[in-house]
């Protein structure tokens, strides 16, 4: 079963085709994996997939309710409040209407899941680049949501970290989460069991 | 040098009358930068998010009047609220609420357009981040103004300084009766222009320790939470 069918998408920026004519499924319950080189188009298309960007032409059908499935997006480069580590969770529960008596154990089983709960001691200003990005993943998580998109993941993650995200990726993937991530890391997509499409210069094939 | 030791001995002692002036200027300056504030800033937060038709505009206006003469802003208040004016029938003229009015004309052009210009970075900065939550209007105004706080915290200090200091509009709406409209600025005119400098300068002198210690929390803001 698909969540997205997109047919005959385009995206154009001054006059620039940034995305091609692109007609693809995104299947249901499994990881998906945009790959392509820097400047292929990958992000603009997930954040058309997500809702982020109107595209130029084209029409993508979500087979999913907007209203009961819960979308959640890591970026590339995440931007996080001026706020503690705990507050930066705090605040995701709060905007999505959690019961604040459950954010506290929410939070920590959370992270506990992961060996992340080390985190909560620390200052955000203290976490490296890499704890960062798992952080937003983690942030993208606490609310389990149905569809997860995920741009160029492995950026700032070194080794030990990369194994870290994998794991949570696995976890998630076996949970019943739809995965979209975007990548040009090979060594990454190559450790997780997934369905593969190509961008090159806005191109998509599978 | 006798002046000055006058000057200190009535800040020192709480001459009467100088508390009572000192205690209806900062009544005043805070009530109009207090509703001034809230309101501005409410308003700031909604226009950075929305996009509305005009909202250029808008801001323009906004801009412009940051640089609106008090003094005109009393004339205007003046005609108004007079007893042959349009709502002179509220027998407001020569109150401390027209004088509470008069400043919260002034400064709210200038919160409104500083914390738009931070709201709006705020939400800029914020925007892919807050959109991906798929949260309510009310929820992304909450999070801009709370994390644009200690900005907003130096622009209300920086309106409560501006109707601390202002003098042309309070001295034409409150009209300086002693007991009733004198504030601090309008004070220092009358006492100067009756030779009575020791109390003018106890006031200039009280002015200008409250301009430091606004300077000083700016700083201390800046310095130590930004």
């Amino acid at each position: 079963m698909n969540i997205f069918s997109v047919n005959n998408l385009s995206y154009k920026v001054s006059n620039k085709l940034i995305i091609k004519s692109a007609t693809f499924h995104v299947k249901k319950n499994v990881i998906s994996i945009i790959k392509g080189s820097n400047g292929a188009g990958k992000t603009t298309l997930l954040k058309i997939l997500f809702g982020m960007i109107t595209p130029t032409s084209g029409f993508i059908q979500r087979q999913f309710d907007n209203k009961t499935y819960e979308l959640s997006y890591v970026f590339q480069n995440s931007v996080f409040l001026n706020r503690s580590v705990e507050d930066n969770l705090n605040h995701v529960l709060f905007c999505k209407n959690i019961s604040k008596s459950k954010w506290k154990n929410l939070i920590l089983k959370t992270l506990k899941e992961f060996n992340l709960d080390y985190m909560l001691s620390l200052d955000l200003k203290s976490l490296s680049g890499g704890e960062l990005q798992l952080l937003a993943l983690v942030r993208a998580v606490l609310i389990h949501p149905d569809i997860l998109f995920y741009d160029e993941p492995t950026n700032n993650l070194d080794s030990q970290n990369i194994e870290t995200f994998v794991k949570m990726i696995n976890k998630f993937d076996s949970n019943g989460t739809s995965i979209i991530i975007v990548s040009h890391d090979d060594d990454l997509i190559k450790k997780l069991k997934h369905d593969e499409l190509i961008m090159k210069e806005g191109v998509i094939s599978k | 040098m006798e002046l000055i030791l006058q000057s200190l001995d009535n800040i020192l002692h709480l001459n009467n009358s100088f508390k009572e002036v000192v205690l209806l200027s900062l009544y005043v300056s805070v009530l109009a930068t207090i509703i001034s504030s809230i309101i501005s800033i409410y308003l700031s937060s909604y226009m950075a998010i929305e996009n509305f038709s005009g909202k250029n505009t808008i801001t323009l206006i906004f801009n412009s009047l940051m640089s609106l003469p008090p003094v005109v802003v009393g004339l205007i208040l003046y005609i108004i609220f007079s007893s042959s004016g349009v709502l002179g029938f509220t027998d407001l003229l020569y109150s401390p609420q027209i004088m509470i009015i008069a400043q919260f004309i002034i400064i709210t052009p200038i919160i409104i357009s500083l914390s738009l210009k931070s709201l709006n970075d705020r939400y800029n900065l914020l925007d892919d981040y807050l959109f991906s939550l798929n949260t309510s209007n009310n929820k992304i105004r909450r999070t801009i103004i709370y994390e644009s706080r200690y900005d907003l915290l130096i622009i209300v200090i920086t309106g409560l300084s501006r109707a601390l200091s202002e003098v042309g509009a309070v001295i034409i709406v409150g009209g300086n009766i002693d007991n009733l409209t004198r504030v601090m600025t309008t004070s220092i005119v009358l006492e100067t222009s009756r030779g009575e400098l020791s109390l003018a300068l106890s006031l200039g002198i009280s002015l200008i320790v409250i301009a430091i210690t606004m300077n000083l929390i700016i700083s201390y803001i800046k310095n130590k939470l930004l």
